[in-house]
Formats: C-alpha cells, sequence, structure tokens
C-alpha cells in the first residue's frame, strides 16, 4: 500500500464519493420502483374485489359462491376469504388470522398448510361479513432479492475499480514525477547541463517539465555569467597587480631612493585604480539589485544644465566642444546623485572616445510623457556589430584598449536607466554615436 | 588636537593613530561602542573618528546617543558602505562629515581639519574675506585687491569652500561633493578645470596666487596675505 502516496489518496477518496453516490442512486430508484409496485398491486386487489362485489349483485350467497370460485380457479397470487362479523370463514381461502379493516399485512393458510404473507384489503359489507382480498407481494420481493444482488455486484465492482485506478493513477503519476526527480537529484548531483525529459504529449508532466528546463537554462545562464565575471574581474586584477608586484619589487632592490618613491607612487596609483573598479563593481551590483533607490521629483532640466555648464570648459581644455540644449522644467523621479552619475558617465564616455576637435552635444527635450536625454558626437562611432555589448560588464573595444577605463562605466549607465525604468538606445550619428535615454516625467 | 578613535579594526586603528600622533595630535583609542559612548561623554576631545561599525552599541547609535546628551564634539564617521542612504543616514544620525574605506590619509585629515575648525555657531556672515580675496555672499560677487572679478557660479562656489577653509587643505573629493554634489569621482577633471579658471581670472595681473595646490593632497587658500 502506497502510504504517502498523495495520488493514491486522492484517487481512493473518489472513488469512495462515486460509490457513495451510487449507493444513494440506488436507494432512490429502489425505493421508487417498490413504490410503483406496491400501487400496482394495491390497484390490482381493489379491481379484483369490487369485480367481486358487483359480479355477486351483493347478495351474500352469490358472493360466497364467486369467493370460492375464484379462491380455486383464480390467479395463483391472488387470495379471497369471506368471514361473518365474528371472523368465522363463510367461504375462500382460510386465514391465519383475523385482519383489521382496510389494507394491512396479513396471511392465508394455502393447500399445503403453509402461511403464506400478503397484502391485504378488509372491506366490511352491509350485511356485517368481512371480505378480504389479498394478493401475494412476490414481485416485490424479487425486486428485493434483485436489489441486494445488484448492490453487492455493483458496490463490489466499483471498490475494485476505485482501489485499481486509485493505483494504476498513483502509479503512473509517480514514474512521471520520479523522472522528473531523477533529474533534479543529477543535477544537485553536479550535472548541471541535464534537462527534464519531455514528451510528445504537451500534456501538464510536459509543461511542468519544459518550464523547469527554461528555469534551469536561466540559471546555467547567470551561473555562466557570474562565471564570467569571476574571470574577468580576476583577469582585470591580474594584469594592474602583476606590474604593481613588478614595480615594487624594482624599488626594492634599487639604492635610489628617487626609484623607491616612484615605485610606491605608481602602486598607490594603481590601488586607487583597483579601488575604483571595485566600486563601481559594488555599484552596478546594488543598482541592479533594486536596493540603492531613494526616489524623489527631480528637476532634471536643471541638474542637465548644471553638469553640462561643468562639464564646458573641462571639455574646453580637453580641446573639444561641447553644445547644450536644454529644454527647461522637466521633471522626473528619481535619485539625483544616480541620475548625475549617468550624465557624467555618458559626458566622460564622449569626451574620452573622440579625438580632438570633436563636438559632443547634449540635448534634453519632453516628448509627450517621455524626457529624452540625448548625448552626442560626432567622433569614429562604434561599429553596429559592437553596439549590443557596450552595456556588457567589462567590454572594451578594440579601440579603447589603450584610453584608461575599467569598461564598466555604460553598464553603469544601464543599470542606472533601468532602476529609473528608462530605456536606453545606442544609435550611429553618421558619423559618431549617439546615447538615447528616455525617462518617464514625474507625474506620467 | 585630542582625538577620540573608536574603530574596531586593528589595522585600520594603527594607522589612524600613527598618522595622528606625527602630526602632533594626541589620540585616544578604543575598540567598542559602550567605551566610545562613555569616553565621549566627557567632552574633551576635539574631534571624534567613529567607525559605523562597532561592537556592543554599533556608531551611529553611540552617535545619537552623543548627541542626545547634548554633546556637540565634531564627529567624522567612517564606513565600509558606500551607498547614498548609509551616508544620509550618518548625517542625519549628527555626523559631521563620512567618510568611505578605504581613504588616504590626507584625505581623512583635510576632513578632520574642516570639522574641528568649523565655528560653534554659524555667524551670519555676509562678505568672506581672506586676505585680499573678498566674497560677498548676498550679491554672489568676488574683489580681488578691491578689483571686482567676474566668476562663474560654480566658480564663487568652489571659491567659498576654500575661503571658509582658508589656511587648511581641501581635498578634491571635498570639493566634488561641496560645489558639485558628487560622491563619485568623474573621469573628467572638472575640479582642475575650474580651479584652473578660477585661478586666472582671479589672478588676472596680479602675479601672487592665493590657491596652493598641495600634492597629492587638493588646493589651499593662503589665508597669510
Amino acid at each position: 500500500m502506497p502510504r504517502h502516496s498523495a495520488i493514491f489518496r486522492l484517487a481512493a477518496l473518489s472513488s469512495l464519493a462515486m460509490t457513495a453516490f451510487a449507493l444513494v442512486l440506488g436507494m432512490l430508484f429502489y425505493h421508487t420502483a417498490r413504490a410503483d409496485l406496491r400501487d400496482e398491486l394495491d390497484q390490482r386487489i381493489t379491481i379484483e374485489r369490487d369485480a367481486l362485489l358487483r359480479e355477486s349483485g351483493m347478495t351474500g350467497q352469490g358472493l360466497a359462491d364467486l369467493v370460492n370460485a375464484r379462491s380455486q380457479h383464480g390467479a395463483q397470487d391472488m387470495f379471497y376469504a369471506l368471514t361473518d362479523t365474528g371472523g368465522r370463514r363463510i367461504a375462500g381461502t382460510p386465514l391465519g388470522a383475523r385482519p383489521a379493516l382496510g389494507w394491512s399485512a396479513t396471511s392465508f393458510i394455502d393447500g399445503d398448510g403453509k402461511l403464506d404473507e400478503v397484502r391485504a384489503m378488509a372491506t366490511a359489507l352491509p350485511a356485517g361479513d368481512v371480505l378480504v382480498v389479498g394478493a401475494d407481494p412476490e414481485s416485490i420481493e424479487k425486486l428485493d432479492e434483485r436489489m441486494v444482488l445488484l448492490f453487492a455486484v455493483v458496490f463490489g465492482a466499483m471498490a475494485l475499480a476505485g482501489i485499481g485506478s486509485s493505483f494504476l493513477l498513483s502509479g503512473t503519476i509517480r514514474n512521471r514525477l520520479a523522472s522528473i526527480t531523477t533529474t533534479a537529484e543529477a543535477i544537485i548531483g553536479g550535472d548541471l547541463l541535464r534537462r527534464m525529459p519531455v514528451g510528445p504529449g504537451g500534456d501538464e508532466f510536459d509543461r511542468l517539465s519544459a518550464t523547469l528546463n527554461l528555469m534551469l537554462d536561466r540559471i546555467e545562464g547567470l551561473l555562466n555569467n557570474l562565471r564570467q565575471v569571476s574571470s574577468d574581474i580576476a583577469h582585470d586584477l591580474r594584469t594592474p597587480l602583476t606590474r604593481m608586484r613588478q614595480k615594487l619589487d624594482a624599488g626594492a632592490a634599487s639604492r635610489d631612493p628617487e626609484v623607491l618613491r616612484g615605485a610606491i607612487g605608481d602602486a598607490l596609483e594603481r590601488t586607487d585604480d583597483l579601488l575604483e573598479l571595485f566600486t563601481a563593481i559594488l555599484s552596478i551590483t546594488e543598482i541592479e539589485a533594486g536596493r540603492a533607490m531613494r526616489s524623489a521629483p527631480l528637476d532634471l532640466s536643471a541638474l542637465t544644465s548644471d553638469i553640462a555648464d561643468s562639464y564646458m570648459l573641462a571639455a574646453e581644455d580637453a580641446g573639444r566642444t561641447l553644445r547644450h540644449a536644454i529644454a527647461p522644467g522637466i521633471v522626473v523621479d528619481g535619485q539625483r546623485e544616480l541620475i548625475a552619475q549617468l550624465l557624467v558617465n555618458l559626458l566622460d564616455n564622449a569626451l574620452r572616445h573622440t579625438p580632438p576637435r570633436s563636438l559632443i552635444e547634449l540635448t534634453l527635450v519632453a516628448d509627450g510623457p517621455a524626457a529624452v536625454l540625448t548625448v552626442a558626437d560626432n567622433g569614429p562611432g562604434i561599429e553596429p556589430q559592437d553596439r549590443a555589448r557596450v552595456f556588457d560588464r567589462f567590454v572594451r573595444l578594440e579601440r579603447s584598449r589603450t584610453t584608461p577605463g575599467h569598461g564598466l562605466g555604460l553598464r553603469l549607465v544601464a543599470a542606472i536607466a533601468a532602476a529609473h525604468d528608462a530605456t536606453i538606445a545606442l544609435e550611429d550619428n553618421n558619423p559618431g554615436v549617439r546615447m538615447t535615454i528616455r525617462f518617464r516625467q514625474h507625474g506620467q | 588636537m585630542k582625538v577620540l578613535i573608536a574603530e574596531d579594526d586593528v589595522e585600520t586603528l594603527e594607522y589612524l593613530q600613527s598618522g595622528l600622533r606625527e602630526l602632533g595630535h594626541v589620540t585616544t583609542a578604543t575598540s567598542a561602542g559602550r567605551e566610545a559612548l562613555f569616553l565621549a561623554m566627557s567632552d574633551e576631545f576635539d574631534a571624534i573618528v567613529l567607525d559605523r561599525m562597532l561592537p556592543e552599541i554599533d556608531g551611529l547609535s553611540a552617535l545619537r546617543s552623543l548627541r542626545a546628551a547634548g554633546v556637540m564634539t565634531p564627529v567624522l564617521v567612517l564606513t565600509a558602505l558606500a551607498r547614498v542612504e548609509d551616508r544620509v543616514e550618518g548625517l542625519e544620525a549628527g555626523a559631521d562629515d563620512y567618510l568611505v574605506k578605504p581613504f588616504a590619509f590626507s584625505e581623512l585629515m583635510a576632513r578632520l581639519s574642516a570639522i574641528v575648525r568649523r565655528p560653534a555657531a554659524v555667524k551670519a556672515e555676509t562678505v568672506l574675506a581672506v586676505g585680499d580675496v573678498e566674497l560677498n555672499l548676498l550679491r554672489r560677487e568676488v574683489r580681488r585687491a578691491g578689483v571686482k572679478v567676474d566668476l562663474q557660479p560654480k566658480e564663487i562656489q568652489l571659491l567659498e569652500v576654500l575661503m571658509r577653509n582658508a589656511g587648511r587643505v581641501v581635498t578634491r573629493t571635498m570639493l566634488l561633493e561641496r560645489v558639485w554634489d558628487f560622491h563619485f569621482d568623474p573621469k573628467t577633471n572638472i575640479v582642475e578645470t575650474h580651479v584652473s579658471r578660477l585661478r586666472s581670472k582671479l589672478n588676472d595681473g596680479l602675479d601672487r596666487d592665493p590657491i596652493e595646490t598641495v600634492r597629492g593632497a587638493g588646493y589651499m587658500l593662503n589665508d597669510n596675505a
């Protein structure tokens, strides 16, 4: 007995319920049929009695003769008797007991001297005699017998079918679930590439397996990403740490205090770079986890103007031109610090990845419910095949290998945009790059 | 000055203690929140360097109790957490400044000096004057040796921060925080650009530069002119 099978319990319970329902239905049917048969029997008795009274012409002797004749030659299952007021038999079959007037169950003594239980009607005649007409309820008894037999057979069959189907059902489902369990155990055991078997039927189990497989694919993707990020971080750390070690080594070996000082200065600088890398990684992780948000209405126009003003001089000093066109009064919901960082990262990127004498344009306009921020340059641009990649972690395109940076700037921009429900698009500015961020305006 | 250092990381503690002592300051150290609170209550320190995470009573709770008790000793909170919320929480608890680990000692020193010399009550000053530089805070007007100098709003803000900390080093990070409200480090040298622009406007036709560049630390406005 599968004691711990929920399915077996459910199936058994439902078979039991079905059986109980059939029992109620059977009882109902039985009672209706029995009442019909009894009505029929009563009707027969009434018709016989009325016929006797009518044919005898109500005379005492005529009725006695008729009763005798009927008793001997009438239907086998009908009984007739005529008694006087004292209950003594005048004609017909002898009675086992004196019946009460009206309908009753009474008994006649048949030819073999045995008592026959019958249904009978006793009618008092005007002269004081009593006419008793009875009918053997054989058909009702037969029905009772059949019913008992039928019930026994049907219940037996239903119980058997119920238990059988419960076993079958729980067995089938257990087998289907077992294949899922086996696969899950294999995955727990380390076989991360295993997937749930999906049958061709497309039933509930196949759909469950397919969903589980999608989940496993997602987890595998995340794991791969994590593995990639870890190895990228390790790689990004190795190079500067190796160089730092070489410098310090050379400094330690040298007797010239200038060399030592230079080595230490260099090491400090590289340490700062590494710390900055970690800060960026932590910021991205926090923003992506959605924990860093403290959102409030923010005058994006004012913030953008402020940063644009600060960058104009810096751009000029770096030999680039920064132009801006900022529509006033645009308010978005967000965190000032994060949006400032987004703007700064975009402008830093535009300044760093363009040659001198490039033009960088910063614009902010309202477009229906959206606030559209663009930073465009006329530099060398980004190859179409690289455009989707630039928002990934640690992506540094071949051309920018020589410029300083850790390849997390745009990833941070993307994370901040996502945290503000803003969309980000990178387009060709013919020539150059155009970054478009669409925020939703406050209250929209 | 007398500095109380409440820090449970032994290496950071030693780094701070030896650095401060080398500069001639007196330090008292503790690594537990309860003791830090007890020591700070004596109100005999010029400044307190308080780690945010301390055993027993955490740094911010100790700070709140201290402020509730009316002890107004300047407090610089150290933290390993760099989230906006953490900084806001620290300042709300009554910290005078907030510094994220890891930090350069020069950065800590600059910030500590800035909060220690901050006047106890903010005077309703309308004009700041350092040497021959004058800043009218109401009219946002700058004069050098009596001659009006035209400055952009950011340049005036920059000058104001330098003037309020005259004679003390103001780091690049402090300027980014106070002038731009940036709590991150942009790749573009906006601080350098603005300082150099401010310098050239302020020194136009004069040969003495009041803004001193302190290598590896920041800038300082000379007040001994």
